[in-house]
This record gives C-alpha cells, structure tokens and sequence, in this order.
C-alpha cells in the first residue's frame, strides 16, 4: 500500500479595499470563515479545469485553517494535483462579495513545516501592524505577546 | 531577483485617482518581492522623434515606514509601438532619438509580413503579441528562430487571463503555441496589469507558467534571469557602438575600481574635468600586461585625451 503524498500550501488573502490602508485588515464588516475559502477555491476549478480537475482534487482538497485576523490560510491537496488547486487559486479575483487576489506563501510536504512559516509571517504581519499603531499613536497598542502567543498555539493545532 | 517589464503606465498621469492606483500597483509589486518593474508607454502610429518618453519614475524610496529596512524596486521606462502597417516607416532604429529616452524598446505586430520584420530586422527588445484575443496569423518555427538568434524575448502578458474567461481560453491556447514554436525559449512573463488586484506573485506566475507548457525551471527564468537578458540587450543596443564599446563617467566608478584609472592623482583630476568620455572599456589586454599595467594604463589613458 502507497502512502498518499500531500502537499500544503500557506496561502494570504489579500483584498483590494485593504491595500492602502493594510492596518485596517482587523476591521473587515464580514469575515470569512474556511468554508467560504474553500468553496472559492472549489469553484475556481470548476470553472478553469472543470469536471476532471474537481475529480483530482475533490477526495484530497481541504482548507485546515483559516485566519480572518491576518487573512492567512493553510491548504492541503494531493501532490499530483497541486499544480491544479494553485493555478486555480491564482485565477481566483473575487470571493463572496469582495475584489481579492490570492498568493501562495509557501508549499511544503509536510504540514509542520507549513505551520512554522505561517508562524513566522504571523509574526512579522503582527509586528509590522504594532508598528503602524505606534506610528498613528494608537492609545488601544496592541498587546502584541498575547496576541502572537494566541496565533501560534492556533496554528499548531491544526492536525 | 524577480522582473515585471510591462505595467501600463497611466494615461493621464495627473488625475488623481490614476495617480492613486498607479502608486497601489508599484506597491503591491513591492510587497511581492519583485526588484525591477518597467512602466509601459503603448504608442500606436508613427514613432516621431518629437515622442520623448512622458514617464516620471515614483519615488519608492519616501514611503519608508520608520524602523527596518524597506526593499525597493528599481524602476524602468518601456515603450509599446503598436505596427499596422508594413510599408510606413515607424522610425525604430537608433538614430531616432525618441527612442532612446526609453530603456526597453518592444513592438507589436497585427499582421503575419509585419511579424515576420519584427523578428528579423527592428531592433527593438521584446516582441508583444496581444494573446488575450484571436492571434490573427500563426506563430511559425521560422521568424521566431530568427528572434532568438537575435535574442529578442516573446512576451506573454498574464492580466487578461485573470480579467475574464474569454481571454483567459485564448491566452492558454497563444501561449501554449508559443512555448511550443520556441521551445519554451526566449520567453518572458509580464504582468501588463491595470488594476493592482490583477497583480499576482512570482511563484504564483510560476505555476501559472507549468499550466501553460513550460517546466518549472524554465518558468522561473521567464520571470527572471530572462527578464534580465532584455534589460542587458536594452542597455547594450542604447550605450554602445555597434555593442562593443561603451564610455561611462569617472565618477560612477565605485572605490574598488579605482586601480582602472592609474594611481597618479594628477591624472585623474585632469580626466574629471574632462566630462563624459574618460572611462574605456579595455577589451582584450588583460592578462600579459600584469607586470607593466600602470604604464600601459596611463599610455592608453593619454590616447583617449589626446
């Protein structure tokens, strides 16, 4: 018996009304929840590689973790599909109501190494939003230990 | 180190919201770690030399957020010239000194007999074919042989493939004859994007490539290493003499280059005042003249002045 082999990409969400003002990004009025992710990105092969392509991947394609606080997301697919889930990851310009692009962070064979650089991009999109608060001397300063402390120990729970 | 050669430059530059969504896009770019970015100029009719580049560069560099350091992006000028017609002289060879306040020269054919000239006689960079439509000829082995020999690039715009999925059909079908007659050669991948939300990253367009018949590898250099041949084709075609020779001031020589102008001070402030012309690429004395080099240096030096 084979193992199946996966494939995990961290990928980032980023929306058009955010890209001026990035420190805005918590402020989203509807947040979207894995399962609207995972429906996009369902649709977007659908559309772009059709029956066949959503036969690939359907046994395999799972979104296991979603953040709507840094827009970061992990997802798993097959390994001799993943080109199929990414390409129609790329093609993906909107999601429910809202302009956004996706962007593959990383792609990775194992979900641990995945879950240490979504760690570390946490961390640097935290400190970089601490630091735009100090800028526009916000008195709310982020408590930015607890927070990262909280990302992390959510990333490592994904199984 | 990862290129995007064509991003349409607005065409009202002084309206503010092009302005805004102009300054959006460099940005993106930017966040997605590309290094160079070249804006596009698209001009349609004859290339007169009264059509000097409207192009300002941003300045990337006042952004910078307080504390860590901000990469940068190095910034481009491009020009488009769209040829309709095969008889009428567009004006593109070097004398043409419009053309020179561009750094990268690219052409557009709409005919089969006008593509068939770009490959093999314009000397211009990059040849754009519009791939989100109907292509109105075939891409054949011939002329496109002959542009690699030349080391003109073929490029391949992604945006109209993320924009709707009418051109997105036609961009995969272009594309893949593309990679199919060159062999997956002389390829490059530009974003041509006039949204920032067309923007993708370079992995991203990397994959986008392996979906459209070119190996991973080859993917990446289209978006890099080639990128770079165009810009050092560009460079070549504009400051040399027939590609050999080239002449840089004395003072864009860096402290570790110094030793090229000889150790006599006086030298070298006699050839500052002497603007422009100082600096001669030396071309074949290199390796024999080791034990005489200072003498021989300033011998060639003092032919350059005379």
């Amino acid at each position: 018996m084979v193992r199946l082999k996966n494939r995990w990409l961290l990928f980032e969400i980023i929306f058009e009304d955010t890209l001026q003002r990035r420190s805005t990004s918590t402020k989203n009025v509807e947040t979207l929840s894995s399962k609207d992710v995972y429906s996009a990105i369902k649709d977007s092969i659908k559309t772009n590689f059709g029956d066949y392509g959503v036969g690939c991947v359907a046994a395999s394609l799972n979104v296991k973790y979603f953040s709507p606080f840094t827009n970061i997301g992990v997802l798993r697919v097959s390994r001799d599909h993943y080109h199929i889930a990414w390409g129609a990851m790329t093609f993906i310009s909107q999601i429910k109501t809202k302009n956004c692009l996706l962007r593959v962070l990383y792609l990775g064979a194992t979900i641990r190494q995945c879950q240490l650089s979504a760690i570390d991009y946490d961390r640097d999109q935290i400190l970089s939003l601490k630091r735009q608060a100090e800028l526009h001397d916000d008195a709310e300063s982020v408590n930015v230990d607890e927070l990262l402390e909280q990302s992390s120990s959510q990333i490592l729970a994904i199984e | 180190m990862f290129y995007d050669l064509n991003l349409p430059y607005p065409t009202q530059p002084d309206m503010a919201y092009q302005q805004t969504e102009f300054r959006k896009r460099v940005d993106l770019l930017i966040k997605f770690g590309y290094q160079v970015v070249a804006y596009n100029h698209v001009i349609s009719g004859k290339f007169n030399t009264n059509k000097i580049s409207p192009i300002r560069k941003l300045d990337v560099a006042d952004k910078l957020p307080s504390g860590g350091q901000q990469p940068t992006i190095e910034q481009l000028t491009r020009v488009t010239v769209v040829i309709e017609d095969a008889s009428q002289n567009y004006g593109l060879t070097s004398a043409n000194s419009a053309i020179s306040s561009y750094d990268i020269v690219a052409v557009q054919p709409t005919s089969e007999k006008i593509f068939q000239n770009a490959c093999g006689t314009y000397e211009v960079d990059i040849i754009s074919l519009e791939m989100g439509s109907r292509l109105p000829f075939y891409i054949k082995h011939g002329p496109v042989g002959l542009a690699i020999e030349r080391g003109i690039y073929f490029e391949i715009c992604y945006a109209p493939a993320i924009r709707d999925a009418a051109s997105r059909r036609h961009l995969i079908s272009n594309a893949q004859n593309l990679v199919r007659v060159t062999r997956g050669k002389n390829i490059i991948i530009t974003s041509e994007a006039q949204r920032a939300i067309e923007l993708r990253g370079p992995y991203d367009i990397v994959n986008l490539g392996t979906i459209m018949g070119i190996n991973q590898a080859m993917a990446k250099e289209c978006i890099s290493t080639s990128c770079r041949a165009v810009v050092m084709h560009a460079t070549t075609r504009r400051n040399t003499y027939r590609a050999v020779i080239s002449f840089e001031p004395i003072s864009s020589l860096k402290q570790n280059e110094m030793w090229k102008v000889g150790h006599d001070e006086k030298v070298i402030t006699e050839k500052s005042d002497f603007k422009g012309v100082s600096k001669r690429v030396r071309l074949s004395n290199d390796d024999n003249d080791m034990v005489e080099g200072n003498e021989v240096e300033k011998s060639q030096d003092m032919e350059i002045e005379q």
